[in-house]
């Protein structure tokens, strides 16, 4: 990891598109003001993170549980549309 | 004089694969491509998405690299908070779209494994452009949004 001391009023450049000012700063907190293209996504980290996290989870959640989910769901749908027909049945 | 005859427009053609996941049986829709992959799978991006026959409108998003990661998924039109899922014209743009009429939403969906009840990722879906299948996963900054949107209630 590349360690660099910023004051308020510095930025930082990362390749030649993308450039992170330091705006404000405090004991506690930063504020900073990201230049970068359209198509590359600034994020929070433990945003994107968290993204990944839920992606992960998504591609090894078990079949007998997405079936078990399925099934669960169609049956709940089922139930739905018997209440908005009472005459029927 | 007999009229040649009218050569109706030739239907696109589906090329259909041998596609698994388990027991379910699908039909293959869609060639996705993510530039940048997926978070947590940003080394994939070639997608396939196949709608799950027996279970209509869900469908999967299976990598064409890693056959093992595949990921259920629906287009959020289905969902009530559908009116919420805003995407702003910086992230349709560099799919080649130039407007919402061009891109389709999907969402990625997990089970509990305690309760199998489903949820959706409604803060982080997919953006993909209709006609070339190119797609990214965008992040949404409303703070109402959530990566566990509850399915049991929240289909329309």
């Amino acid at each position: 990891m590349l360690i660099l001391t910023r004051k308020s009023g510095e930025s930082i450049r990362i390749g030649k598109d993308v450039v992170i000012h330091i705006l404000e700063s405090n004991s506690k907190q930063m504020k900073l003001g990201i230049s970068a293209p359209r198509e590359v996504p600034v994020y929070r980290n433990e945003v994107y993170e968290k993204i990944q996290s839920e992606n992960r989870a998504a591609a090894t959640s078990q079949q007998a549980s997405l079936k078990a989910g399925l099934e669960s769901l169609r049956a709940m749908k089922g139930k739905r549309s018997d209440r908005k027909d009472p005459d029927h049945g | 004089m007999m009229n040649a005859p009218v050569s109706q427009p030739a239907e696109p053609k589906i090329m259909k694969r041998e596609l698994s996941y388990g027991e379910f049986a699908l039909s293959e829709t869609q060639r996705l491509t993510f530039r940048q992959g997926l978070p947590g799978f940003e080394h994939l991006h070639r997608f396939t998405v196949a709608e799950l026959t027996d279970f209509s409108p869900f469908s999967v998003l299976l990598s064409d690299e890693e056959p093992e990661i595949s990921m259920m998924i629906i287009n959020a039109r289905f969902l009530k908070i559908w009116e919420s899922i805003r995407i702003h014209p910086r992230e349709i743009e560099p799919l080649g779209a130039q407007g919402l009429a061009d891109i389709d939403i999907w969402v990625i969906l997990r089970t509990d494994p305690a309760t199998h009840a489903f949820t959706a990722n409604v803060k982080a879906p997919l953006v993909v452009n209709r006609k070339t299948g190119q797609s990214h996963q965008v992040i949404l900054d409303n703070d109402d949004l959530s990566v566990q949107y509850p399915l049991s209630e929240g289909l329309i």
